[in-house]
């Protein structure tokens, strides 16, 4: 699970505060070993969503950032893997906003840059208590910080109006950047 | 330690609050105003007015004006030049930073930025705007909220002139048992001490006059009951009388009685008035209760008309002599307006042309005024209509001979042609049409309470046109674009606008902006000019929507709410020179006064600034941060 502390103006009209929970996904490989010491290759995906409503009408942020990270683990104790990782990756901001005169809805879908750098630390527990097997279990806990590109929040008629000509409604540009944390568990093999 | 915990917690949980005007819900309906080059769209919950234009490609081009507290009411000057906004500030009033009641004046373009700002000391709710919309009152009526309020005193704005001592000024009216119902501006009259403009005030049994160009030197009470009966004004007519020569009238009309008072003007006695003119009523007879007068010019010389729907006759009164002669109309007409100008050349001779029409009787009549000594059974020429006209709309432009006329239900319209002497009808479907023109008068525009119908009629051809948008349409305005061209603005539901090209309106070449007052918020300190170019030429403009200083500005990522109050009064006070340097040269200081004076709101926690710009560069300068 990713929390992150959101305090672009732009994120007002979808929050009464500043919290984006969203589902974290993802998978490592090592890619090399010197020591104690060891690089990961990981791809990431988080997806996310938060409602809420703006001037009466129910609104929508969904968020979706695939992201590619190079990880570096230490292994400090056979349990516990402290770790610092940097994820760029992609954001798809997808908003929704109710439309109370048409009965629609408005809408903007939109894509901008990310950059994590996270740092944390796993717990590793191996099955059947042995230090030698190669297949356990971790949790983690990290945090650190996203950097996102700014999205101006341009805001259409859902279905671009059929045919007729529509305006844009200009909600407050949002950049999705801010602290992050991360808490999880996973398997390792 | 509990704290940290509980700190980190209330992290978790996200405290940050966001800005009041996302729970501001969205009223069904918007008020809207049509002005010169813009609509201003009245968003009461979040506590602004957005003011539209059009650009080019049927773009529209919002502002967002902050209202200081409270939505009271809102004018716009019949030219569309200028918009009003009487707002009640924050009450009561506990801190320094809340707003003061107030009545901000804004240019009808919405790049005339957010206008001049002016502090009344107590809340008011009612506007009265000049027609030339130079001058606007405000004054108490019976929704005030006030612990101790004095019905009968106005507070009269100069709005050519800026906020400054002696404007707004407030005036008592003498009262003998009345408030004010009625407010009237008149056009600059001939008075004894120089051509001067008057507000006539209506009570219910007084008339009260004010001198607009000096409101500070007191009115003058006329009393029209003086015991017995009392007798209530119900209309005033004016005339400036013959040019070069101090003869202006005002004629009252009295509710149920067949008397006319006519005010003419002498000069005061030096020393016993503030005023150099003083009224000297008399009273005409009107030979019964009259509907409607005015004042016009026969070939006899002026006479006061008056409408008499029980004689079925106008009355026209030599306020000088008393002497009236009586020309029969033969219908019970109620209304009356002159139509001489309209006319031009059209209208024969030395005299006026009056239009009446009856709210009772389906016909409309004109009635030469110049022909009337003699001949007065070929005076009326009379018109028959398919219903009662409720409702007489002027044309201006190239098709000012036109009337628009509308019955009371609104499905009978009809175009009277002046010059013709023909009333061309217009049919519509349903009922409660709401007609208007536009400034040109090439058009009319008609459309229905709660319909999405609207239909175009070329005053030339009277072909109508109808056209069916997407939403019901609450309010339409046609504006002019800067770069030429109408446009018209439909305003619909939860404030959706739409904006059309005038001359060839098509539905689907048309924009629409579904939620637009979901836009321009929340308000930014920094991202409104408080100083209209026009007024203040000697500000540099830095464009229609955001001043250059906005760039620089430091609440343009966050609302200026979350700054705390110090850290906003550091941010907005005046740099000091250091000793011994030249002086700063004008136009950088212009460009601060421009930053520094955005007319801020953030909804009851931001900086609030106004004052005239020399006010505005000292530490005096009227600044609530």
């Amino acid at each position: 699970m990713r929390v992150g502390w959101l305090t672009s103006q732009g994120y007002d009209p979808f929050s009464g505060n500043n919290v984006l929970t969203q589902a974290s996904f993802g998978a490592t490989y090592a890619l090399a070993r010197s020591g104690l010491l060891s690089l990961h290759a990981g791809a990431f995906y988080d997806v996310g969503a938060a409602s809420d409503s703006v001037r009466g009408a129910s609104s929508r942020l969904r968020v979706h950032r695939p992201a590619l990270g190079l990880e570096a683990r230490y292994k400090l104790r056979p349990w516990l893997l402290p770790y610092a990782r940097v994820a760029p990756g992609a954001l798809r901001l997808d908003a929704r906003v109710e439309d109370r005169g048409g009965g629609g809805a408005l809408e903007s879908g939109q894509w901008t840059w990310s950059l994590d750098a996270a740092a944390g630390a796993a717990l590793a527990f191996p099955f059947g208590g042995r230090e030698t097997s190669r297949v356990g279990v971790v949790i983690f806990a990290e945090g650190g910080y996203g950097l996102a590109g700014s999205v101006s929040m341009a805001m259409r008629p859902e279905g671009g109006g059929e045919g007729a000509r529509v305006g844009e409604v200009s909600l407050p540009a949002l950049r999705p950047s801010g602290a992050l944390f991360r808490l999880g568990g996973g398997l390792a093999f | 330690m509990r704290t940290k915990v509980l700190l980190a917690l209330a992290l978790l949980a996200g405290c940050g609050d966001r800005d009041a005007a996302w729970d501001a819900s969205l009223s069904p309906s918007t008020r809207a105003y049509g002005l010169e080059g813009s609509v201003a769209l009245v968003d009461e919950s979040a506590g602004r007015v957005v003011m539209v234009s059009a650009g080019g490609d049927l773009e529209a081009k919002p502002i967002s004006v902050p209202i200081e507290g409270g939505f009271v009411a809102a004018a716009a000057s019949p030219d569309g030049g200028r918009f009003f906004v009487l707002s009640r500030g924050d009450v009561p009033r506990r801190s320094p930073s809340d707003r003061p009641p107030s009545v901000r004046v804004v240019g009808g373009h919405s790049g005339d930025g957010a206008g001049e700002r002016y502090v009344l000391s107590d809340p008011l709710s009612s506007l009265a705007v000049d027609p030339s919309g130079r001058f606007v009152v405000a004054y108490p009526s019976g929704d005030d909220v006030s612990f101790v309020q004095n019905p009968n005193e106005l507070i009269v704005i100069d709005a050519d002139r800026g906020s400054a001592e002696g404007n707004p000024v407030p005036v008592t009216l003498r009262s003998f048992g009345g408030r004010p119902q009625a407010l009237s501006f008149t056009p600059p009259l001939g008075l004894p001490g120089g051509p001067r403009r008057l507000l006539v005030v209506q009570t219910e049994q007084d008339l009260a006059l004010v001198d607009l160009e000096a409101p500070g030197s007191g009115e003058i009470t006329v009393r029209l009951t003086t015991g017995g009966a009392k007798l209530s004004p119900a209309g005033v007519a004016v005339s400036d009388g013959e040019a070069g020569v101090d003869d202006a009238r005002i004629a009252v009309r009295l509710e149920g009685d067949p008397n006319v008072v006519v005010l003419s003007f002498e000069p005061s006695v030096p020393g016993e008035s503030k005023h150099a003119f003083r009224p000297v009523p008399n009273v005409v007879a009107a030979g019964g209760v009259p509907s409607d007068v005015a004042f016009v010019r026969t070939d006899a010389g002026e006479r006061l008309a008056a409408l008499v729907p029980s004689r079925k006759a106008l009355t026209l009164a030599d306020t000088t002599t008393g002497v009236s002669s009586e020309i029969e109309l033969g219908a019970a007409f109620d209304r009356m307006s002159l139509v001489t100008d309209e006319l031009g050349a059209e209208s024969g001779g030395s005299g006026d042309v009056a239009l009446v029409w009856s709210t009772s009787a389906a016909e409309v009549a004109l009635v030469r005024l110049g022909i009337t000594a003699g001949t007065p059974y070929r005076s009326v020429e009379r018109l028959a209509l398919a219903t009662p006209v409720a409702s007489v709309r002027d044309v201006p432009g190239s098709n000012r001979h036109c009337k628009l006329l509308a019955s009371a239900d609104g499905r009978d319209l009809a175009v009277l042609d002046l010059v013709a002497r023909t009333a061309s009808p217009l049919v519509a479907a349903r009922g409660g049409t709401a007609l208007s023109v536009s400034p040109d008068g090439e058009r009319a525009w008609v459309r229905a309470a709660g319909s999405a119908e609207l239909a175009l009629v070329d005053l030339e051809s009277l072909h109508p046109r109808n056209l069916l948008l997407d939403r019901p349409i609450d309010n339409a305005f046609e504006i002019a674009r800067p770069d030429g061209g109408p446009v018209l603005v439909a305003v619909h539901p939860y404030g959706a606008i739409t904006l059309l090209d005038a001359r060839e309106p098509d539905p689907l070449a048309a924009r629409h902006y579904a939620g637009f007052l979901l836009g321009g918020l929340p308000l930014c300190a920094c991202c409104l000019v408080s100083s209209p170019p026009r007024s203040r030429p000697h500000l540099p403009w830095p464009g229609p929507t955001r001043p250059k200083a906005c760039r620089r500005c430091p609440v343009r990522r966050r609302c200026s709410a979350r700054l705390p109050t110090a850290v906003w009064r550091r941010r907005l006070r005046p740099r000091p020179w250091r000793s011994g340097r030249a002086p700063r040269p004008t136009r950088p200081r212009a460009r601060a006064i421009g930053h520094r004076r955005g007319s801020a709101s953030t909804y009851g926690r931001g900086c609030v600034s106004g004052g005239s710009p020399a006010r505005a560069t000292t530490p005096s300068a009227e600044t609530t941060c």
